[in-house]
């Protein structure tokens, strides 16, 4: 009985080192978010960000290989005392577009087609303007900041989601028909290939005060 | 027996878990296997291959717009009403070409190409744009439709490429799920041979430790011991041979107990037969003889003489008899067998106490001729019936007595060969059920008189010859005692007559 036990605990020593855990990619030092600046176009605050690091260097790898990459960036609209008014959540692609050989970014409001790196590089630098909120929820005579946090994918989540789908099979209805014990193992699959992770904020930083008055229109 | 079953599910799962190593490293090696021509450097350099050529042909259709408007050709233009129902992210990349840095270049034809053609998604539609403007210095957007297959080209092979590198890189995460998988799988099947082995385990030992307490049972002398039959197979056999084997064994030591106290009691009956027999006649003669010399002539005292010596007369015949009992259970001579007709020796019973006392009756299929020692059964036959008629007395019933001869098979541990079935049947008050086996004993009796040795000289001359003797109720009340004698063939017997 020992031995068996003994057999056990070795089978599983030898499946560890065999399946190492999976190196993440870990946060960059030099992405910061050196400032927020809120504005307000037509009816939405927005906000324009002066940033450093970006894209940072796994992310440019990926891109170079021709992957996309995504930054997301959490938008908290805070009130004096640091309650939470609401927020917003937005995500920034990164695109090489492989049959021009140019870069695409995708943000919430508008498309830039760009001719390199260096020059997606100067673009996140000065991002923006990206939308927090509608105005209309920001009561007058108050004073508010605005919380950004950033986190970075050097591959696109939607894109490591497809190779989840390709070898865990996904509840399609296209799949529906499946034979159960298909769908059980793709189920399992897909749970062990796992989730997208939560958010990894790498940077984060809060804008000046400002009131719904002050806010200027954005350029 | 716990420690019998805990090893058999060590050895369950040690198999179990044996090809575990093996197995998780053979289905890495099978998953990233197949993964391996998915990531074939060939066939994203093929893919990128395609997207050149997809890109030289782009360059193509871009000259080729070029040369339209540099021949003042007719050309689609993107008019006020189009730019204003465009999407706000294509209008603002629109806005955004529009405040980038003009090239100017001027045509023969007198057009100036402000923005030179570049590809654009509009609508769902890949065209080519380009921003000129005449003589009169107006900018206007001119369009030309991309070939759709090309587009979709390129986005497949875009795609493609995409794939493969995301593969290649999450390729780690997708062989560890892959392998995990396999593992939940495995590790299911293995609680099911758990689960399995303690039963499985449980159905084996369960019996034998039925039986190993069984066995002490016996051991310690309880010969009435069972095992329950919980197991099927060799295990049902082997408790099933256990139960058959210890109830053997009571019936030997039943049958050794009865030979031992048939034994003694034919030695007793041995000395008392010697001892009472010699002083009987010394006794009856001394009374005679007290009788016949009395000299005086009283009357009274020769009545009172005449009464004793006829009472010590009749006493010592009633030990006489007795005796004769007894040297009969002792002496049991081996029998002298020879052919005798069946019929001919029930009758000579019959005979002898008459039609209204005896009847019997016999059938077709009884054998003619049995070999025995015809004194012996006679014997026993008068025993059996004096029997029946005293039984019957007791309850005050006079139906004669009834003997049949019937033919029947005789299965023994030699084989099976034929056999007489003789019955006596009565009307008296029956045997009870708990009384059967022991009646056939020495000293067990009903009766006031003699010592019922009766029936044990009966069941020893049956099994002198080979035969058993046994005792149920009759149909409407009674008794019937079967004696069942074998018949061996005359052929291989051969005949003595």
């Amino acid at each position: 009985m020992r031995r068996s036990v003994s057999l056990t605990l070795l089978g599983i020593t030898v499946a560890t080192l065999a399946f190492p855990n999976p190196i993440r990619a870990g946060a960059d030092d030099d992405i910061r978010i050196e400032a927020v600046v809120p504005s307000r176009v037509d009816s939405i605050l927005v906000c324009n960000l002066r940033t450093r690091g970006l894209p940072d260097h796994p992310s440019r790898e990926t891109l170079s290989s021709g992957l996309p990459s995504a930054l997301v960036l959490a938008f908290s609209l805070v009130d004096a005392s640091g309650d939470d008014l609401g927020g917003s959540l937005t995500e920034i692609r990164i695109e090489p577009d492989l049959w021009e050989e140019i870069m695409l970014v995708r943000t919430p409001l508008v498309d830039r087609r760009l001719a390199s790196l260096d020059e997606v590089g100067e673009l996140l630098r000065h991002l923006g303007p990206l939308p927090v909120l509608p105005m209309a929820r920001l009561p007058r005579g108050l004073t508010f900041r605005i919380r950004v946090r950033l986190a970075v994918y050097p591959i696109a989540p939607a894109e490591i989601e497809r190779v989840h789908a390709l070898f865990g099979g996904g509840p399609s209805e296209s799949e529906a028909d499946r034979r159960e014990v298909s769908v059980g193992l793709s189920s399992l699959v897909r749970y062990f290939l796992g989730d997208q992770p939560d958010e990894d904020w790498v940077a984060d930083a809060t804008s000046g005060p400002f009131t719904r008055q002050s806010l200027a229109e954005a350029p | 027996m716990k420690k019998t079953r805990l090893q058999l599910v060590g050895i369950l799962i040690l198999v179990a878990l044996l090809p575990l190593v093996p197995t998780v490293f053979t289905a890495r090696a099978l998953f990233n296997r197949s993964l391996d021509p998915l990531l074939e450097t060939g066939i994203l350099e093929g893919a990128r291959a395609g997207l050149t050529s997809t890109r030289e042909l782009l360059a193509f259709e871009k000259s080729r717009f070029h040369d339209a408007i540099a021949s003042d050709a007719a050309l689609d233009t993107l008019t006020a009403g189009e730019m204003a129902a465009l999407d706000p992210r294509e209008r603002s990349a629109i806005d955004a070409w529009e405040r980038a840095p003009k090239s100017g270049e001027r045509l023969s034809s007198g057009r100036t190409v402000l923005i030179p053609p570049e590809r654009f998604p509009l609508g769902g539609d890949e065209l080519l744009i380009a921003r000129i403007a005449g003589d009169d210095g107006v900018g206007v957007w001119v369009t030309s439709p991309l070939p759709p297959e090309l587009a979709e080209r390129a986005a497949t092979l875009t795609e493609s490429i995409r794939l493969v590198e995301t593969v290649r890189r999450e390729r780690g995460s997708v062989i560890r799920s892959l392998v995990s998988t396999f593992l939940v799988v495995y590790g299911g099947l293995l609680v099911i041979v758990l689960v399995s082995g303690l039963y499985l385990a449980s159905r084996v030992t369960r019996p034998i430790a039925a039986l190993g307490r069984g066995i002490r049972r016996v051991a310690a002398g309880d010969l009435d011991s069972r095992v329950p039959i919980e197991a099927g197979g060799e295990l049902a056999t082997l408790l099933t041979n256990f139960n058959d084997m210890t109830t053997r064994l009571r019936t030997q030591q039943t049958e050794l107990v009865r030979l031992e106290k048939i034994a003694a009691w034919r030695q007793m009956s041995r000395r008392l037969a010697h001892e009472i027999k010699n002083p009987l006649t010394p006794i009856q003669l001394a009374a005679e003889q007290m009788r016949d010399t009395y000299p005086g002539s009283d009357a009274e005292h020769r009545r009172f003489l005449d009464e004793a010596c006829a009472i010590i007369q009749e006493e010592v015949e009633a030990l006489r008899s007795l005796v004769a009992e007894f040297s009969q259970f002792a002496r049991m001579p081996e029998p002298q067998l020879d052919w005798v007709d069946a019929s001919e020796l029930v009758g000579e019973v019959t005979g002898l106490y008459g039609d209204d006392k005896v009847s019997a009756r016999v059938t077709p299929t009884a054998p003619a001729r049995i070999r025995c020692d015809s004194n012996q059964i006679h014997r026993a036959l008068i025993n059996l019936v004096s029997n029946a008629l005293e039984a019957q007395s007791e309850i005050g019933r006079t139906e004669p007595v009834e003997i049949t001869l019937e033919g029947g098979r005789w299965k023994s541990e030699s084989g099976e060969a034929r056999a007489l079935h003789i019955r006596v049947f009565d009307r008296g008050p029956g045997v009870p059920e708990a009384e059967r086996r022991r009646i056939f004993e020495p000293d067990v009796t009903s009766k006031s008189q003699g010592m019922g040795l009766g029936l044990a000289i009966v069941e020893n001359t049956i099994e002198r010859h080979g035969g058993v003797i046994s005792v149920d109720d009759r149909d409407g009340g009674g008794a019937v005692f079967t004696v069942t004698l074998p018949v061996p063939s005359e052929e291989t017997e051969g005949d003595t007559e």
